[in-house]
């Protein structure tokens, strides 16, 4: 709660004009903020001690290649142009053809000696940070189900999302901004805003879709820009509060009027503190520069001044649509895609640490699954008869955690030796999400919400918590 | 709640299949114990009548009930709610509106002994009732304007999906009896006289639902859902993959159903519902424009096929399939990618080429010879010398004339021949020779626009795909398009259905027969299959039959829980082991019992629950032994749902346009509608932030109940929206108008003009030296603009007593 205080004191100084600190009082003060039972958004508090406190969900729409960034496969490139043996080929969504050694080289970085390829130089530097899990499985390898899996951890049906259930469990540490934020330039992934929603749970633990592309003028959440100058707000706010507060002692039992009287003090609060939190600008440039250039620069820094000022789990999707999905083309796209975010995720990663946040902050990178080790066979009107893609896998593929107490500079599990299936200590999705309310103070078996006759949870009836990759 | 007695029998034979499908053991197990739990819940046993408690004339039944609770309770009862409390009460509850001062005033003022009731009736019969109590429904049966996540630019909207709301709203208008209201609702085509009815859009109960990517077991389990939760609160839905863990469903009962609606299909055009006027310059417009839209696919799909059909097309795929025959199906299919040729009719040229080579002599083996040949010119000089009688008439005078050195140009002969051919055996009555060929239903291009739509490529079906999306949008948008309703029919063949084993679709086990849930039926003897075509009237009869204590219980809880603002089981979708239970078990059965068996009649429950004292209560006189109020020692207050706050809005400005049905209509961007909030276009894929932020109805799954949550979120719509600074200015100028022409002191002839207005009540002395501080000596546009905002967003305006 300590952080909130400054932006408002920050806002304070600047509008001392038309009226004073006396005058906003009422409006401000903090004893108010502190949930009372009707709050859906109230701090609440987890099962056991967490590890984590926030996360922040480096999303890879469209699934970004194991073989080719984290999970290197020299016995790949000895089989390049080969058909792997019979029983190391898995179907998948298209044909695939013979292996196909990565395009890319990889080095060992850090005390770890973690190998991270060329794509990911700037994140490589934080190889003693990472968590890198080798052994991820989905279900099936398209994009639609797995997108829900990933998010909703199932498939088809209608689920809430991981955030929502987070913020379900913990509520928000600040008011002023939405509990869960999701930054995706320009647009919606597929299946859109399936991705965030809160399914069952109140509409309220949905995820708030922010463009980090948009135009200065245009508004980042919908009526967060105040209508009114403030000169003319405050004494209207004042003015609520006192009719409220003469019908609200009226009606001493109901807890619900008083709730209504601080949303508007909070709201009151939220048009500075949210437009604050997402204005870049207000950054040095020595911070703006670290991250680079670009859009995904700005969400990675929107991230980290999000989390900072207690926003409960930030989720960045690398673009619209799925633009990690490399069927053909693999080295030049993956090369772009992973120049576009590597910087600013490495940033991102110091910049948690120089702050102290990273302990706190489970930050997780990764796709809705991996790619074929076999290269992708032309597909008429689908990938153009190019024969140099990789197909979508869900039979294996590469997540990496950092920060919020997970083991740094650690491996687990692995692929066989193409990297087409986990072969050792397989991590379904399933078991990603239990492990990850674990680290937020949850046992995932008792994070539950009540609906259709029976308790829902994120996991539904799966997931194991993977006690090796918490530190 | 009694099994009959085959059923432990039957037990066996599931514990068999638990076994086999490999559940764990103690699935087994615990739908045993279930199944005992079950015998005793209170749910499943037959409704009672119960001895109304403190008999007198003077308190009603429901009173007599809730009384003797709060006695057991050692609670005391609230005084009764004055006049204008009620007034107000009546009109939210009924309306979803809010009474404007004169109403107030005539029935403070009402000396006839009968004024409360009579206000009720008067308010029952209003067409404000419908659009009230029908938005509750549509909650219920989750309804949306859209079908939900589609890819490839295919059309996500429902046309249509207004009618069902209409109907919804009418048949409440109209007082339908419930039972009468499901059975259409499930199965309205098998109960019409006319293939255009306008019952037939109640259908849209079971159709506006989400599409899952047109996957039908989901489509079917979404409506499984909704039948067993909305109509019987009862979570059969969890029987999908196993026996229920808490509720006697066995998986079987969740297949019987599931046979019932893969039973029905949607037909593939919507019937018209009501005759529309051809001469309206509306409706020509709107058909002017649906038939030039139509014609840009019906053209696209032509188009298509005439290249097909062309010398050039059929040369493309010739030249493609000849070049082609040495490669593998996939490298074959990207070759005829790369030419843009469509690679599923590539493959159907292949396929025909092929069985042509196979057979001795066909009118295509000299071009198939050639193309095999490793020296065509001299194969041509051959041919030159020869009659060639076996030869196609086209190629033997062609053979006669100029000197043919290469495959490419008989290719190109046997290409003019072919297309020439397909256009004469369009007209010829008696087909010979190359026209018979090209007649054969194993001719690649013998087809139909619709046809060779299935060979798509991509790019194609895309095209076509966004060109369709025109012609919906056109029949969803316009507004003369004439309505539709959402029907089902039953499919001409039906299949008894089998269980899919741990849900899995392609995993089938035993086929169980189409008929209704174990628990709900009579006990000691046989259920019976279900015949009548799909089933889904016997099911509706099943779901309101006198076994069936759930139907009944379930509706008087809803209805009571719209009214007291809690329902006396407060889970109103859960009847099951998991579900609350009733906080007064009596007066619910007192009420469901009255209910099946006076008519199944909505608005008399309704109006005997008003007439009640409990209803009458103030709602300031909590006992503070009960705090969640559980026992009704006094009224509960209630909050606006979205479409009260901003019907509210636009009635105090005197703007809210009272135009029943039709097209959804843009309720939150601007230029906003005026019309009711249950008007509102509800997109069911991408819902509009601001309906979730005030716990609007999840329109992808049954919505038991709205949620209630505060957040600043709706704070900031009250501050910042435009929707509500538009009202608040159309207040402040009528303000302005009305002070400039009364006498008296400007700031207090605003406030007293705005209270009234908007709070349906002149200000307090109080209140008039605040808001007079407010305003100021000048009164400002701004400043009365702000103080419009300020009341239209008050609590007194978001709560009702």
């Amino acid at each position: 709660m300590n952080d909130l205080h400054l932006p408002r004191r920050h806002f304070l100084s600047q509008c001392g004009m038309g009226f004073g600190l006396s005058a906003l009082a009422p409006l401000l003060s903090s004893s108010l903020l502190q949930g009372k039972g009707v709050n859906p958004m109230a701090p609440k508090g987890p099962h056991f001690a967490p590890k984590a406190k926030r996360v922040i969900h480096l999303f890879m729409n469209g699934g970004p290649s194991h073989m080719d960034t984290f999970d290197p496969k020299p016995e790949l490139d000895k089989w390049h142009g080969k058909l792997l043996p019979e029983e190391s080929r898995f179907k998948t969504e298209r044909k695939t053809g013979t292996a196909f050694g990565s395009p890319f080289a990889f080095k060992r970085y850090g005390q770890s000696g973690l190998p991270v390829s060329e794509l990911f130089p700037h994140v490589a530097k934080h190889a003693d940070d990472l968590c890198v899990i080798r052994s991820m499985q989905a279900d099936v390898p398209n994009h639609e189900p797995s997108l829900m899996l990933m998010n909703c951890g199932e498939n088809q049906l209608v689920r809430p999302s991981m955030g929502s259930w987070v913020t379900y469990g913990l509520g928000t540490e600040n008011n002023n901004l939405p509990g869960f934020v999701v930054l995706c330039p320009n647009g919606y992934p597929v299946t859109e805003t399936q991705n965030w929603r809160s399914a069952f749970l109140p509409g309220i633990y949905q995820g708030t879709y922010v463009n980090p592309a948009r135009k200065a003028e245009e508004e980042i959440i919908p009526n967060l820009n105040p209508a009114r100058s403030v000169e003319r707000q405050a004494p209207q706010l004042q003015l609520l509060a006192k009719l409220n507060r003469q019908h609200a002692d009226q009606r001493p039992y109901d807890d619900r009027l008083e709730a209504r009287i601080r949303s508007f003090e909070l709201a009151y609060r939220m048009q500075m503190d949210a437009s604050d939190a997402f204005d870049v600008s207000k950054e040095p440039q020595s911070v703006r520069e670290s991250y680079g250039e670009g859009v995904h620069a700005k969400q990675c820094l929107m991230a980290r001044r999000l989390v900072e000022r207690g926003v409960r789990f930030v989720q960045l999707w690398h673009g619209k649509a799925q633009p990690w999905d490399s069927h053909d083309e693999i080295e030049k796209n993956h090369r772009r895609l992973a120049q576009e975010c590597d910087q600013a995720i490495g940033a991102l990663l110091t910049d948690l640490k120089e702050r102290g946040l990273l302990e706190e902050t489970l930050v997780l990178w990764g796709g809705e699954f991996g790619r074929t080790p076999t290269v992708e066979l032309p597909k008429p009107g689908s990938n153009a008869g190019k024969v140099n893609g990789r197909d979508h896998n869900h039979h294996g593929f590469t997540v990496w955690m950092a920060g919020g107490g997970v083991k740094p500079g650690h491996i687990h599990g692995a692929t066989d030796p193409f990297g087409f299936q986990a072969i050792e200590k397989p991590v379904h999705v399933h078991d990603l999400h239990a492990t990850m309310l674990h680290l937020l103070g949850f046992d995932h078996e008792r994070l539950t919400y009540r609906y259709a006759g029976r308790d829902f949870r994120l996991t539904d009836v799966h997931g194991k918590v993977v006690t090796e990759v918490i530190a | 709640m009694l099994f009959p007695p085959s059923f432990q029998h039957r037990l066996i034979t599931t514990f068999l299949v638990v076994l086999h499908t490999g559940l764990p053991i103690w699935a087994k197990s615990s739908f045993e114990t279930t199944l005992v739990h079950a015998k005793t819940h209170w749910a499943f046993q037959p409704i009672a009548k119960p001895k109304v408690p403190l008999a007198s004339e003077k308190i009603l039944a429901i009173d007599a009930f809730v009384l003797a609770r709060l006695q057991e309770e050692d609670l005391t009862a609230a005084p009764s709610a004055n006049r204008k409390t009620l007034i107000h009460r009546l009109y939210h509850d009924l309306h979803g509106l809010k009474p404007r001062l004169e109403d107030i005033q005539r029935f403070v003022n009402d000396k006839h002994p009968q004024a409360y009731a009579q206000l009720v009736d008067r308010l029952l019969a209003s067409p404000r009732f419908g659009e009230r109590w029908g938005r509750h429904w549509l909650d219920l049966a989750r309804y949306a304007d859209t079908k939900g996540y589609l890819a490839g630019g295919e059309s996500r909207a429902y046309p249509f999906a207004y009618t069902y709301r209409d109907w919804t709203i009418r048949a409440l208008n109209q007082d339908m009896p419930f039972d009468e209201f499901v059975r259409k609702q499930l199965a309205a085509d098998a109960l019409v006289s006319s293939p255009d009815h306008p019952d037939l859009a109640a259908l849209g109960f079971l159709t506006v639902g989400p599409r899952f990517l047109n996957r039908k077991q989901l489509i079917i389990d979404d409506r499984i859902d909704l039948v067993t939760r909305g109509l019987m609160g009862f979570t059969v839905a969890c029987a999908r993959c196993h026996d229920h863990f808490h509720d006697p469903v066995p998986q079987e009962d969740y297949y019987s159903l599931y046979g019932i609606f893969n039973a029905s299909s949607e037909p593939k055009e919507f019937p018209l519902i009501a005759s529309s006027n051809q001469n309206s310059k509306l409706y020509r417009e709107f058909q002017n424009g649906l038939d030039k839209l139509q014609s840009e696919v019906n053209n696209h799909l032509a188009e298509q096929l005439q290249f097909a059909q062309s010398t050039k097309g059929i040369l493309a795929y010739l030249e493609l399939t000849l070049e082609g025959f040495h490669l593998d199906a996939n490298d074959f299919e990207t070759q005829a990618a790369k030419r843009k040729l469509f690679p599923k009719l590539a493959k159907a040229w292949r396929t025909y080429l092929e069985a042509k080579a196979k057979v001795k002599v066909s009118y295509l083996t000299p071009l198939l010879s050639l193309s095999r040949s490793k020296d065509p010119s001299s194969m041509i000089a051959q041919w030159k010398k020869k009659s060639n009688p076996s030869f196609p008439a086209f190629l033997r005078s062609k053979l006669q004339g100029t000197q043919p050195l290469e495959l490419g140009e008989v290719t190109q002969w046997y290409a003019e021949a072919l297309s020439e051919a397909i256009e004469r055996a369009k007209t010829s009555e008696s087909k010979k020779g190359l026209e018979h060929a090209v007649s054969a239903s194993n001719f690649p291009v013998h087809l139909t626009p619709a046809e060779l739509e299935k060979h798509f490529d991509t790019k194609a079906r895309n095209r076509t795909n966004a060109l369709r999306a025109k012609v919906e949008k056109h029949r969803a948008e316009h507004p003369g398009s004439p309505p539709r309703a959402m029907t089902l029919q039953d499919n001409a063949k039906i299949s008894e259905p089998r269980i899919f084993l741990r849900g899995n679709f392609s995993n089938r086990g035993d086929q169980v027969p189409r008929r209704f849930l174990v628990a709900l039926s009579p006990s000691g003897q046989p259920r019976a299959n279900y015949t009548k075509g799909s089933g889904r009237l016997e099911l509706a009869e099943s779901i309101l039959s006198a076994h069936n204590p759930l139907t009944a219980r379930v509706m008087v809880n809803r209805i009571w829980s719209h009214l007291i603002g809690k329902g006396i089981v407060r889970t109103p979708s859960d009847f099951g082991l998991m579900g609350d239970a009733p906080t007064h078990p009596d007066l619910l059965d007192y009420l469901a019992s009255r209910f099946r068996d006076q008519g199944w009649k909505i608005k008399s429950t309704i109006r005997e629950i008003l007439l009640s004292q409990t209803y009458r209560r103030t709602s300031l006189g909590l006992d503070p032994k009960d705090p969640d109020n559980l026992f009704l020692s006094s009224m509960n207050a209630k909050r606006l749902s979205f479409e009260a706050m901003r019907d509210g809005m636009l009635q105090v400005s005197g703007e809210l346009d009272l135009k029943m049905g039709g097209l959804p209509q843009k309720m939150l961007r601007a230029p906003f509608s005026k019309r009711r909030g249950v008007y509102g276009y509800v997109d069911r894929q991408n819902l509009e932030p601001i309906l979730s932020v005030f716990d609007f109805a999840n329109p992808n799954i049954h919505a038991p109940k709205r949620v209630e949550t505060t957040v600043p979120q709706q704070a900031l719509f009250a501050l910042n929206d435009p929707f509500v600074i538009e009202r608040a200015r159309k207040l402040a100028k009528d303000s302005i108008a009305h002070a400039d022409q009364h006498s008296g002191k400007r700031a207090e002839v605003i406030s007293r003009f705005l209270y009234t207005r908007i709070l349906s009540r002149t200000p307090k002395p109080q209140e008039l030296r605040t808001t007079r501080d407010f305003l100021g000596e000048k009164a400002s546009l701004a400043k009365v603009e702000d103080l419009g905002q300020t009341l239209l967003v008050s609590n007194e305006f978001f709560f009702v007593d």
